[in-house]
């Protein structure tokens, strides 16, 4: 991959580290920690009230969905992680060739656009509150909230994308600054909500009546909803697919000193994808019963429960976030077009993530999107673990396009499209149950076609 | 220094979400709880830059959080 589309902190990103730069295990507890404390929690989590989970199922599934995620981090991501000790993007371009990695980097730049578009609709619920500025979402997909909302998101597009345009090291101070606090909030946020909820014993907390009350408002408001135990495990399992499934981290992980290292990822799960969650749904529960409103605006969530820390910690959560995603898919674009600076195309991703942001089914179909954004992403780390588990022992050549010299490995891309393709045709209603299906088809499809064609393309590069 | 630092993000900490146990159980008023997690929100945000520096090999410009 071209250097401008990779990280910019230029620590080995096209060579092995060395083992002076590993790092122990605490470290990665330390980076995982704040990680997943993001804006989207405050919108994910009233989805799955809004959805009809109930609460046994939530409690039960995120656990499990949760765990899962931890060991495929653990046992799938870690040990390539320490064996290569490349960043994805190296390592995907020695096995792909640098045009498809960089297409692939495209890809997901565009898709880093539509989340970063989505933390910013978060962080103009929250700024929107003080101004008394309504947050509706329209019944169709293409349909924009009230205009003083499209205003609002404009703005704060454009202070977010100034800021990322500027560099980003002082948004990724501020993130690791606020990381612990935000925990802090959103923990306080459910403690908050039982209270207003009037659940304030073990009894209470057992009879469950706060939330089942709940879940049926919403279904009096927007008929039948069903999202099960299964769904729930799916979805949480595999709503970071793209970073363990498509091995993103091992840009992470390839600094891991020892194996345990791989378990860091626990506490940004149980912290961020388990009590942030359950603690965003808590709000929307005594927003239900407090206001009988079942709206998901994470801005007057927070605001109910905590003031104007609430505020605060939305918009901070949904800053320190969308900033380095914009920033990160204006290194994806400029990847594509290296002629073009990196601030022009940060200002181009800034605005794409903006006119998202306009549009509030985006966020509202967060659930949706976080499994497409899996399915896209993930199988490509199916490329990876075949070529370094499987390839020589089927006694094929690994790493291709580094001993070819090839831009684009033609099996590596039919391998990654095809399963995508069909993943998302057959479970275009919920995409994350496509994830798994895809990854090994993937694999499969990779080392068959590569069993076919590798031996010809590789003899004619030689001659 | 750093230590006093420490202990009062950790007070800060501390004042960030225990009020809300405190209203759990009728202690405060709801306003009052948030009145003093936003001062605890203050100090928390002034003491902690004094101790935490950035982590070494950021994470996030590779990988959004989801």
């Amino acid at each position: 991959m071209a250097e401008e589309t990779q990280s910019s902190s230029g620590e080995f990103e096209r060579e092995r580290v060395p083992d002076d730069a590993l790092m122990g295990p605490g470290k990665f507890w330390g980076m995982y920690a704040g990680e997943h404390a993001a804006g989207t929690e405050f919108m994910i989590g009233p989805l799955f009230l809004g959805a009809g989970a109930s609460l046994q199922d939530l409690l039960l599934g995120l656990l499990v969905g949760n765990l899962l995620a931890v060991l495929t981090w653990r046992y799938l991501v870690t040990p390539i992680a320490m064996a290569k000790r490349f960043t994805l993007y190296y390592q995907l371009e020695r096995i792909a060739g640098s045009g498809l990695v960089k297409f692939y980097n495209l890809v997901n730049g565009v898709l880093f656009c539509f989340l970063a578009g989505a933390m910013i609709t978060v962080s103009a619920t929250a700024v929107g509150v003080p101004f008394d500025i309504k947050f509706t979402v329209p019944e169709s997909v293409l349909g924009l909230s009230e205009s003083s909302f499209s205003v609002l998101v404009v703005i704060v597009g454009v202070v977010i994308s100034l800021v990322a345009a500027a560099g980003y090291s002082m948004v990724a101070r501020v993130a690791n600054i606020a990381a612990p606090w935000m925990i802090a909030v959103f923990a306080a946020c459910g403690i908050v909500s039982l209270g207003r909820m009037g659940v304030n014993s073990w009894a209470s907390l057992q009879e469950g009546t706060f939330w089942s009350d709940a879940i049926a408002f919403v279904v009096e408001q927007n008929g039948p909803q069903e999202f099960g135990f299964g769904k729930i495990v799916i979805f949480s399992w595999l709503c970071n697919g793209a970073m363990h499934f498509g091995m993103a981290d091992l840009s992470i992980f390839r600094f891991a000193k020892k194996s345990s290292a791989g378990w860091a990822p626990a506490i940004g799960m149980f912290l961020g994808h388990y009590v942030a969650w359950i603690s965003a749904a808590l709000l929307l529960a005594a927003q239900i019963k407090t206001a009988q409103d079942a709206s998901a605006n994470p801005g007057a969530l927070a605001w109910s429960a905590m003031g104007w820390t609430g505020i605060v910690c939305v918009v901070i959560a949904g800053w320190t976030t969308a900033n380095p995603t914009i920033y990160r898919a204006g290194l994806a674009f400029q990847g594509m077009l290296p002629k073009c600076s990196r601030i022009s195309m940060t200002l181009l991703a800034g605005a794409v993530a903006t006119v998202a942001g306009m549009f509030p089914n985006l966020s509202a179909k967060l659930l949706g999107f976080v499994g497409l954004y899996g399915t896209i992403l993930g199988p490509m780390g199916a490329v990876i673990f075949v070529d370094f588990y499987l390839m020589k022992r089927f006694g094929l050549v690994d790493e291709l396009a580094s001993k070819t010299g090839a831009v684009v490995n033609v099996a590596v891309l039919i391998a990654w499209l095809l399963p995508v393709c069909v993943g998302l045709y057959f479970f275009r209603e919920f995409p994350a149950y496509a994830v798994v299906p895809a990854w090994l088809a993937c694999g499969v499809i990779y080392l068959l076609l590569s069993k076919v064609s590798q031996p010809k393309q590789f003899s004619q590069t030689k001659a | 220094m750093k230590n006093m630092a420490k202990l009062v993000s950790l007070v800060a900490l501390i004042g960030t979400f225990g009020p809300s146990f405190v209203f759990l159980a009728n202690g405060i008023s709801l306003e009052t709880a948030a009145w003093i997690s936003l001062f605890a929100t203050i100090v928390w945000f002034i003491a902690t830059p004094m101790w935490m520096g950035r982590l070494e090999h950021e994470i996030d410009e590779e990988s959004p959080m989801i």
